[in-house]
């Protein structure tokens, strides 16, 4: 037993020694053989102590070959030593070719020779240095060399590191274009040079083929020398070629105009190019430059007086303006045509004048200044210029055609047609004129105003006059309000009640009133006649109620309901002050339904007797109103209903759930206990299910009523119910990139339509996130384009920077 | 008599200069335009359904080929030059714009396996088929008359094989299906394997460098050309995979949409989306960075697909069929290619914000996500979506009654990966 643990150690201090102590080794199959053996032994230290204790154990063999025991265990590794030591023992030499003795069991061979063994057998001085290093090498042993599958493996892994490494530099430029809220691509853009003015200069002064050509054919025939014709192209003004013709013309200051004419100067110039005619096209030149020099001052200037806002400026204008006006006499001896024009425009505005009567101080401001400016001179002045002006403007025709005048005040009513015609034709040169002040929109609303005034005021001329026509006492409006009281004390001493007030919506009408249907004879009924009947004393009222004064057509008018829109109640408070009863009988269509009326008659007859008691007020009236509706509908607890309701809704929910539970608590019939026919079925069984059931209807029951949000309402009955139709704008839930649903929401607040926002914004956020061109090739990102651009960033913000220090400086003064 | 006519003075609306404000011809005040909310929301829906109403997203087809289409380039500088190679060893190089082609070439006699074009200037392209040959063909978009010769012809396979310049090995023997350079980074290129491998290559340390493999093949591998480091592949299992070359073990995103294998797939130049082309016979649109696709094109005609490619500009999609047509489509469904006024682009793009904004309400995103699926799909789809559900419930199941809580739910961004090899 104890041989073979030692043998055993000995193969694993042999591993050991390769493995963990890297040594130089002869035999590399041999150490992927052995490496099996590695995973027996888990700790490292173990190890190495067993191999110190087997070097002393080796080291006792060699000095000693007393021990028979242990000869055996290393025989070969010890006759080997003796073989190189030169040992006294001579044995016969074996020849060996492996270090142990081949085999089908010694395929693992035991010890090894190393390095410090055989140098012990070095003897001698000369060897020192050799065993120097030997110890030296034996200490500090050389890498083995590694397999090519292992020196591949390290490569391909090494190459990989530094490939990635190096491919990194992307990233921030990959991480930027992933962020970014627009890529516009091709991403580098091809660089469009701006060409120099001195290179479009030059370009000018280029000949064209035909230019040379013709050039040629004038040298030849000797009508120019070259230095002339090199003269002629340098020169740049553009006024130059003109001809003659053309001289005169003013459109000659558009340079398109004097481009082509240059051309065609050139095809003509012949023989009678000569000195003298540069000398007028000069003179010309100066010329037309001056006429340019004055229009430019002149439109410069009128630029300039057209921003003056000074009104004493305006007023003196328009004063000059119509001091130099001519009269219309004059006028019409120029130009008849122009004076006509005018004359009507005096008579528009005379027209205009006479109805607005603007000059003749009926103004708000004119009363008042009438009322309290009368001391004030400057006032009275502003009042008689106003009156001088309307008679200027009203005598101005007068002279002009009395006859026609005379015609008008003779006929009112044709005058204000005159005048409507007028404002119309006004609204349609309007119309058809809106440019310059009046296409502002405040200037037309303005005059759309004036021009009701004016419709306003025409239409109450018109209505005057029809006033006077009709002159009975029906008042319109507000104004023909009278104070009941008054044509109740009328009425009083009268004893009749008549209209007090027709309204275009509501007839108040005091006292009995019988309204009469009348057929006419084409078969449409009309409300015709107001008939008034005399008032009558309430005994004989109460009698005729009881008689037979009802038809099935008259109702009494109160028995509708306090909301008629059609009954006053101040008027029913003056009679029920006066003892008075009211009957209104209307004739009503047939078509109502009788059961109605049947019962809206039994009431009034209550009524009425309440009434005829005459200790009725208003308050009595609404008590009565509420008793009305009582009985039209007939006691009925809501709230009752309305909690029942509620109750059986809730209800509905549990007992839904309920029965799922039921199911679940019952189990499959035949699952758990006997089922089929002549099963009988334990009672006690049935009765524990009942109250299970009851128990989880009670649970459930308060689940639902604490759970449900309308428990604690107690008018109110939430609708649980899943809404379809709302169903279709609700998202399931938080889309990917919203970690919340307020975010989410935030997304869609701000609209981004053109109705919304303003051009800018929505152009802003109609952004694509990707904008390609069709047609515009896109190479694969190069390092040198993104080094550009960053480099052309730098830039612009380096320049950025030298500019900030400027504005900051302005603004700290500004702030000093 | 008057007639009253509509008229826009000039005077009224243009501006003297440009810092002039421009006016408004209405009026702000916010009580005259209530419910905004209620009306931008009808104003999204209807953008929803215009969008619907007018995608019309297929333009034509290129017909020419006598045999199916199998590889698409597109010309890297010409946007109107595509080149494409059929499987009876054709090479055919189009002008898209006038739907003929500048001129053909029989390249080879056998299945051309793969085409690609000379960046950056696309001054030559590259075939290779199934006769072990690769060749460098010259091209001269000027001189279309010429017959081409090829520069050079490589040999792959054979005792008389080129030698390469770098060669790069994982120890193993498996083929490789296809291979691409990051456009961005020219060093490293990918490459997708028959041992269900993605494997990343330097150029400049000569070695291979990372590969990972999956569980089923990818078919051919994207990059994007805006993000360095994140390339896309598409797979056999019907999906789409994002990674980001820096961190394999877990894929950026799974794009899944697709009923059958992923034959091919290439980014917008915008790097935002990319198309896909599959077997099931539909090319689907994905964001970057989006689980499900934006879109899907197919037509009756149109069978399996094998190469799908963006244009230079972004706006087109050409697709090769193995019927043999080379198809062009819109990228945007509904986006009209006529130069439009400044006004219509303000409405347009007014309509797309609505529908950004209002894409969570439940109408509005059932009508922005309704696509029109041939029957045969239609049927697999919802066979699929059974499918996941009732693994899933199998797990859920599975972990709900095991005792030891060992049993993980790996994530699907994992969950496709079988190791990575270092």
């Amino acid at each position: 037993m104890r041989k073979r643990t030692q043998r055993e150690k000995n193969r694993f201090i042999e591993v050991d020694l390769e493995k963990d102590q890297p040594t130089t080794k002869f035999n590399k199959t041999e150490i992927n053989k052995k490496s099996n053996n590695l995973i027996l032994f888990e700790n490292k230290n173990e190890l190495l102590k067993k191999y110190e204790k087997d070097l002393q154990f080796n080291q006792d063999i060699s000095s000693s070959d007393s021990e028979d025991d242990e000869i055996e265990i290393d025989d070969r590794y010890n006759n080997m030593i003796q073989a190189v030591s030169n040992s006294q023992k001579k044995t016969k030499p074996e020849i060996k070719t492996e270090f142990f003795k081949e085999g089908e069991f010694n395929k693992e061979h035991q010890n090894k020779l190393s390095i410090e063994q055989l140098a012990t057998a070095i003897k001698g001085d000369q060897f020192g240095k050799l065993k120097k290093n030997i110890n030296f090498v034996t200490k500090n042993p050389l890498d083995t060399p590694l397999t090519d599958q292992e020196k591949n493996k390290l490569e391909r892994v090494s190459g990989y590191k530094i490939v990635s490494k190096e491919i990194s530099k992307w990233q921030p430029i990959v991480k930027k274009n992933r962020e970014s809220q627009q890529l516009h691509f091709p991403l580098e853009k091809p660089i469009i040079e701006k060409p120099l003015l001195s290179d479009l200069s030059k370009n000018t002064s280029q000949k064209t083929h035909m230019e040379t050509e013709i050039d040629k054919i004038l040298e030849e025939s000797g009508v120019l020398n070259q230095d002339e014709l090199d003269q002629d192209y340098n020169e740049n003004s553009p006024d130059f070629g003109l001809n003659e013709n053309e001289i005169n013309d003013n459109d000659n200051l558009n340079p398109k105009n004097t481009k082509k004419t240059k051309k065609n100067n050139k095809l003509n110039r012949n023989d009678e190019f000569s000195e003298l005619k540069k000398k007028e096209l000069e003179d010309q030149e100066s010329k037309l430059a001056k006429i340019r020099h004055l229009m430019s001052y002149h439109a410069q200037k009128a630029k300039r007086q057209k921003k003056i806002k000074s009104k004493k400026y305006r007023k003196i204008l328009r004063m000059e303006k119509e001091k130099n006006k001519l009269t219309i006499e004059e006028l019409e001896k120029i130009d008849p045509n122009l004076a006509e024009k005018e004359r009507q425009k005096l008579e528009k505005k005379r027209a205009l004048e006479r109805i607005t009567l603007k000059h003749n101080n009926i103004t708000k401001w004119a009363k008042n200044a009438k009322r309290f400016g009368k001391h004030d001179p400057s006032v009275r002045k502003a009042i008689q210029e106003q009156l001088t002006m309307n008679k200027k403007i009203l005598e101005k025709i007068e002279n002009s055609n009395q006859d026609e005048d005379d015609e008008e005040d003779d006929e009112n009513e044709d005058e204000n047609e005159n005048e409507n015609e007028n404002l119309n034709d006004q609204n349609s040169e309007e119309s058809e004129t809106k440019k310059g002040l009046m296409g502002l929109k405040f200037m037309q609303r303005a005059m759309q105003k004036k021009k009701e005034e004016y419709q306003e005021m025409i239409n109450q001329e018109n209505g005057v006059n029809q006033d006077e026509q009709f002159s009975g006492r029906m008042i319109f409006g507000k104004k023909s309000e009278i104070n009941p009281i008054d044509s109740d004390i009328k009425n009083k001493e009268t004893g009749w009640e008549g209209i007090e007030e027709i309204n275009r919506s509501r007839i108040v009408v005091n006292g009995p009133v019988n309204i009469i249907n009348k057929k006419e004879s084409n078969g449409k009924s009309s409300l015709e006649l107001f008939e008034v009947l005399p008032v009558q004393h309430p005994e004989e009222n109460l009698n005729e109620n009881q008689n037979e004064n009802f038809n099935e057509n008259q109702i009494e008018n109160e028995s509708e309901n306090e909301s008629n829109p059609w009954i006053d109640f101040n008027s029913q408070k003056n009679q029920n002050k006066d003892q008075i009863t009211k009957h209104i009988k209307k004739e009503h269509k047939k078509s109502k339904v009788e059961d109605d009326v049947i019962n809206v008659q039994d009431l009034d007859e209550n009524i009425l007797i309440k009434k005829n008691q005459s200790e009725m007020n208003l308050e009595n009236l609404n008590s009565v109103q509420k008793e009305i509706v009582q009985k039209a509908f007939p006691a009925e607890d809501f709230e009752a209903e309305f909690e029942r309701e509620k109750r059986e809704e809730i209800e509905k929910q549990v007992n839904k759930e309920l029965g799922e539970e039921m199911k679940a608590l019952e189990g499959v019939p035949g699952w758990g206990q006997w089922s089929g026919l002549g099963v009988k079925i334990d009672p006690k069984k049935v009765e524990e299910i009942e109250r299970k059931r009851k128990e989880k209807y009670q649970e459930l029951l308060k689940k639902y009523l604490s759970e449900r949000k309308d428990s604690k309402l107690r008018s109110v009955i939430l609708n649980n119910k899943e809404m379809r139709k709302s169903k279709k704008y609700l998202v399931e839930s938080v889309p990917f990139p919203f970690q919340t649903k307020e975010q989410y929401e935030t997304s869609l607040r701000v609209p981004i339509g053109k109705e919304w926002n303003t051009e800018t914004m929505h152009d802003k956020f109609i952004q694509p996130n990707i904008v390609t061109e069709l047609g515009a090739r896109i190479d694969p990102i190069q390092f040198s384009m993104v080094q550009k651009e960053l480099r052309r960033k730098q830039e612009i913000q380096e320049q950025k920077r030298m500019r900030r220090p400027l504005a900051n400086t302005s603004y700290d003064v500004l702030i000093k | 008599m008057k007639i009253k006519v509509i008229y826009r003075s000039r005077n009224e609306f243009a501006r003297t200069n440009q810092a002039e404000l421009p006016k408004i011809h209405r009026n702000p005040k916010p009580s005259l335009h209530p419910f905004e909310k209620p009306r931008e929301y009808t104003r999204a829906l209807a953008a929803v359904k215009i969008d619907s109403m007018f995608a019309k997203p297929f333009i034509g087809a290129l017909s020419g080929h006598l045999d199916g289409v199998y590889s698409i380039e597109k010309h890297p500088k010409n946007l109107s030059c595509l080149l494409s190679a059929s499987a009876d060893g054709e090479v055919k190089i189009w002008n898209v714009l006038e739907r003929n082609t500048f001129f053909s070439v029989q390249a080879h006699n056998s299945f051309i396996r793969g085409l690609t074009i000379s960046r950056p200037n696309g001054t030559s392209f590259l075939t290779c088929a199934d006769d072990r040959t690769i060749k460098h063909w010259p091209l001269n978009l000027e001189s279309i008359n010429q017959e081409i010769v090829p520069f050079s012809t490589f040999i792959t396979q054979s005792t008389l094989r080129s030698q390469p310049i770098q060669q790069f090995s994982w120890e193993t023997s498996e083929s490789t299906i296809s291979a691409k350079f990051n456009p961005v980074e020219h060093n490293i290129f990918a490459t997708t394997g028959s041992d269900n491998s993605i494997a990343l290559y330097d150029v400049k340390s000569r070695t291979p460098i990372r590969k990972l493999i999956l569980d089923n093949r990818s078919n051919s591998i994207a990059w994007n050309p805006m993000e360095a480091f994140n390339f896309t592949v598409a797979n056999e299992d019907n999906n789409c995979y994002t990674f980001d070359m820096r961190k394999m073990k877990e894929a950026l995103c799974v794009h899944m949409d697709h009923l059958s294998a992923v034959m091919d797939i290439d980014y917008s130049p915008t790097g935002k989306e990319f198309v896909s082309g599959s077997y099931d016979k539909t090319i689907r649109i994905f964001g970057y960075d989006s689980g499900r696709s934006k879109e899907v094109y197919h037509t009756r005609r149109m069978q399996k697909i094998f190469t799908v490619r963006y244009s230079m500009d972004a706006k087109f999609i050409f697709s090769g069929s193995d019927d043999a047509n080379i198809r062009i489509w819109k990228a945007r469904k509904s986006e009209p290619l006529i130069v439009t006024s400044r006004r219509e682009v303000q409405s347009m793009r007014y309509r797309n914000q609505l529908k950004q904004r209002y894409k969570n309400m439940p109408e509005i995103r059932r009508i922005a996500r309704h696509r029109h699926l041939p029957k045969i799909l239609y049927n697999l789809k919802k066979m699929k979506q059974e499918m996941i559900q009732s693994s899933r419930r199998k797990l859920d199941n599975i972990q709900k009654h095991s005792r030891s809580k060992k049993i993980k739910k790996i994530p699907a961004r994992q969950k496709f990966i079988v190791t990575e090899i270092k």
